[in-house]
């Protein structure tokens, strides 16, 4: 908008601002040409007899007088136009002048003949002489005024064309999906954008291989955990069983082994979603079953904690199967923490409720429990990583490494989901819903 | 004609275009709508078509002086608009009294526009000459508007501001000494001293007098009220513009 229209408001500055003073170096380019014309016709005018003057008026518009200038006397008047009085009208001193007569200005001209002491005085009508001028002069710059607002569709179509190529860069730039850092590609790159381009899709690069070698290291690193972690694991067991008289400190440090072990294990489950990883591994997958062998995986948790676990499906998700495009590990993986943290959250004998049902085009996830919830300040930030609800001092004093949830929300964006927290509709506690795309759905 | 045409539109057009690009800058530099500059654009023009029609009635009013002291009282109208746009900090913001200056400003510039036009009705072989000065002339000042706009915004805030500000107070002078010249024609205030003659300097009638008239309201021979009027306006709103908004007074309201 701005380009358009400072570039049409310069175009009719200049051109205007010619056109005026085109106009009026026009319109003094023909006084002169009319002085010429008036001069010249004054020489031919000495050249007809006195007595053929009064016939030139109906030839041009355009009047004369002939005098006769005799020495010591005041100068007489020989002949002169019907359209020009008898008396003197301006002062017979060879050059222009102006008269006014007839109910007209005249522009005058006095010539000296040089021969028999002859003066002719010719005059023509300043108006007819502006009107001439006024109408040829108005004729060459009509056309720049009336031409100009297809000027200004041309300078609108132009700067248009120019600066697609930039607003293609920016949608591109814009749709980038979170951590896509391909290249971008324009259909056409002027000469003057190349270079833009061609710093973006570097800087692009550098930051793919900053993220690369950081998930690389945090991969290798928790990979290599592993096995001194699982050692160490096995040395802590034994140590209990010798050192029965320590066995509360060795309870202490194994709780601790494993909540590092747990740790390294999301840190490599992360690693195994990211969408690289991911690329191209999506198949059709029913929700409601794939739950069902979750819940029956962690059954043993959920029973050693004697909670009471529900599964809950509607008609349509069970008969007509509520299918999603996903990862089966991904999927699996998202299940089990929701259900995870339910089930850790919600002291003994309490509940746990995970719903799977479907609309016209999605299927949604909930599962929900009656521990003590989420308050609602705090929502938005138990998908952060390493966050946790009050801090490591959690109030509930269950251990965990704040990475469960944001590894739940990192599965829900690659499979086009969105994850909300909300109250369970137990009496209190925290009801988490994902909502897929249904696969098959019209229009989803 | 064409030349006399041309000044003539581009001096009204050039005294709208002034106020609508620094009062519409201004809006931009506070965050306000732009919505505003449409409704007070066809306010004002449908004002000036209204006046002009009606301009022979008014012209009888007060003792055949109708018309200079109604268009004193617009120019009265804008100054007291801009003064209360500048007078609360708080208020800076406010839209309804950058409508009412506009409005009155495009009433009062268009109405000299349409009655110098109307005198060429009956004939109608100047026609042509006059609306091509009048749209050269309108183009001239309509585009120097729009560049003026843009370079304001342009500018850094601060800047920005200051020059907006600026242009205001010079604007706000104008339209006083205009509307004391206009009372003085009328012989509703006496003529008082002149207080500098600089026609032999720069005519007023002469194309950058009149540019001059337009912007910044140059009089070659100004009375001693003219002076007065402009100065006092001007300085009031200088002084206006000094004062800074504070947190206390907000962000200002509008319509």
């Amino acid at each position: 908008m701005f380009l358009v229209v400072a570039t049409l408001a310069m175009l009719v500055l200049v051109v205007f601002v010619s056109a005026v003073h085109g106009y009026r170096s026009g319109m003094a380019e023909a006084e002169r040409l009319f002085d010429g014309q008036l001069q010249e016709q004054a020489h031919l005018a000495t050249s007809v007899g006195s007595e053929r003057l009064a016939t030139l008026d109906k030839v041009a518009n355009i009047a004369f007088q002939h005098w006769q200038l005799a020495p010591g006397q005041p100068a007489r008047l020989l002949a002169h136009t019907d359209n020009i009085p008898g008396t003197a009208l301006v002062a017979l001193e060879p050059g222009f002048g102006h008269a006014n007569f007839g109910g007209y200005r005249w522009r005058t001209y006095v010539h000296f003949a040089g021969r028999d002491d002859v003066v002719v005085v010719a005059a023509a009508r300043t108006d007819i002489r502006y009107r001439l001028a006024d109408n040829v002069i108005i004729e060459a710059i009509m056309p720049v005024v009336l031409w100009l607002p297809l000027s200004g569709l041309l300078v609108w179509f132009v700067v248009g064309r120019g600066l697609r190529p930039l607003e293609q860069l920016a949608e591109q730039l814009h749709g980038k999906q979170f951590r896509e850092l391909s290249a971008v590609a324009l259909e056409r790159c002027p000469s003057e954008l190349e270079t833009v381009v061609d710093s973006v899709n570097r800087l692009l690069e550098r930051l793919r291989e900053a993220f690369e070698r950081e998930k690389r290291f945090v991969a290798d690193a928790a990979h290599e955990l592993r096995t001194p972690i699982a050692v160490l694991r096995v040395q802590v067991h034994n140590f209990r069983e010798r050192l029965p008289e320590h066995a509360d400190e060795l309870r202490a440090l194994e709780g601790a082994v494993e909540r590092m072990q747990h740790l390294v294990e999301q840190i490599l489950t992360l690693h195994r979603l990211s969408p690289e990883q991911l690329h191209g591994r999506f198949v059709p997958l029913d929700l409601h079953g794939l739950v069902q062998e979750v819940v029956a995986a962690c059954y043993d948790t959920i029973e050693a904690r004697r909670q009471h676990v529900e599964l809950v499906g509607d008609t349509d998700a069970v008969e007509r199967r509520a299918l999603v495009a996903a990862d089966r590990f991904a999927l699996e993986t998202l299940v089990r923490n929701l259900l995870d943290n339910a089930v850790k959250y919600t002291p003994e004998g309490g509940n746990v409720r995970v719903g799977v049902s479907c609309g016209p085009a999605e299927v949604v996830l909930e599962v929900e429990d009656d521990g003590p919830g989420i308050p609602r300040a705090a929502r938005e930030r138990v998908f952060e990583r390493f966050h946790r609800v009050g801090g490591d001092a959690h109030a509930s004093g269950v251990s965990g490494c704040g990475l469960g949830l944001a590894i739940v929300r990192n599965i829900a964006e690659l499979h086009g989901a969105r994850v909300e927290v909300g109250d369970s509709r137990f009496a209190s506690g925290a009801r988490f819903t994902v909502v897929f795309r249904r696969l098959g759905a019209i229009g989803g | 004609m064409l030349l006399t045409t041309v000044v003539l539109v581009l001096r009204e057009m050039l005294e709208a275009a002034l106020i609508v690009s620094v009062l519409l800058g201004w809006s931009v530099l506070h965050g306000r709508s732009r919505r505003w500059i449409g409704v007070a654009l066809v306010t004002g023009i449908a004002g000036a078509a209204v006046y002009a029609v009606n301009a022979a009635a008014v012209s009888e009013w007060f003792d055949y002086v109708g018309m200079e002291v109604v268009n004193a009282a617009m120019q009265f109208a804008v100054c007291t608009a801009l003064l209360v746009l500048a007078a609360r900090p708080a208020a800076r913001a406010a839209t309804w009294p950058m409508l009412v200056a506009v409005s009155l400003a495009v009433v009062r510039e268009g109405f000299e526009i349409l009655l110098y036009l109307s005198g060429f009705v009956a004939d109608r072989g100047a026609w042509s000459t006059v609306a091509l000065g009048s749209a050269l002339g309108a183009g001239i000042g309509i585009s120097a508007g729009a560049l003026l706009f843009y370079l304001v915004v342009g500018l850094r805030r601060v800047r920005a501001l200051r020059v907006a500000e600026l242009l205001i107070a010079l604007f706000a002078g104008n339209m006083a000494a205009q509307g004391v010249l206009l009372l003085i024609q009328a012989d509703w205030i006496p003529g008082g001293v002149q207080v500098w003659n600089t026609a032999g300097l720069l005519a007023e009638d002469s194309v950058l007098g009149q540019l001059l008239y337009a912007l910044i309201g140059y009089e070659a021979t100004p009375s001693i009220w003219q002076v007065t009027a402009y100065a006092g306006v001007f300085c009031l709103l200088f002084v206006f513009f000094l004062r800074r908004p504070t947190r206390a007074d907000g962000n200002g309201s509008g319509p």
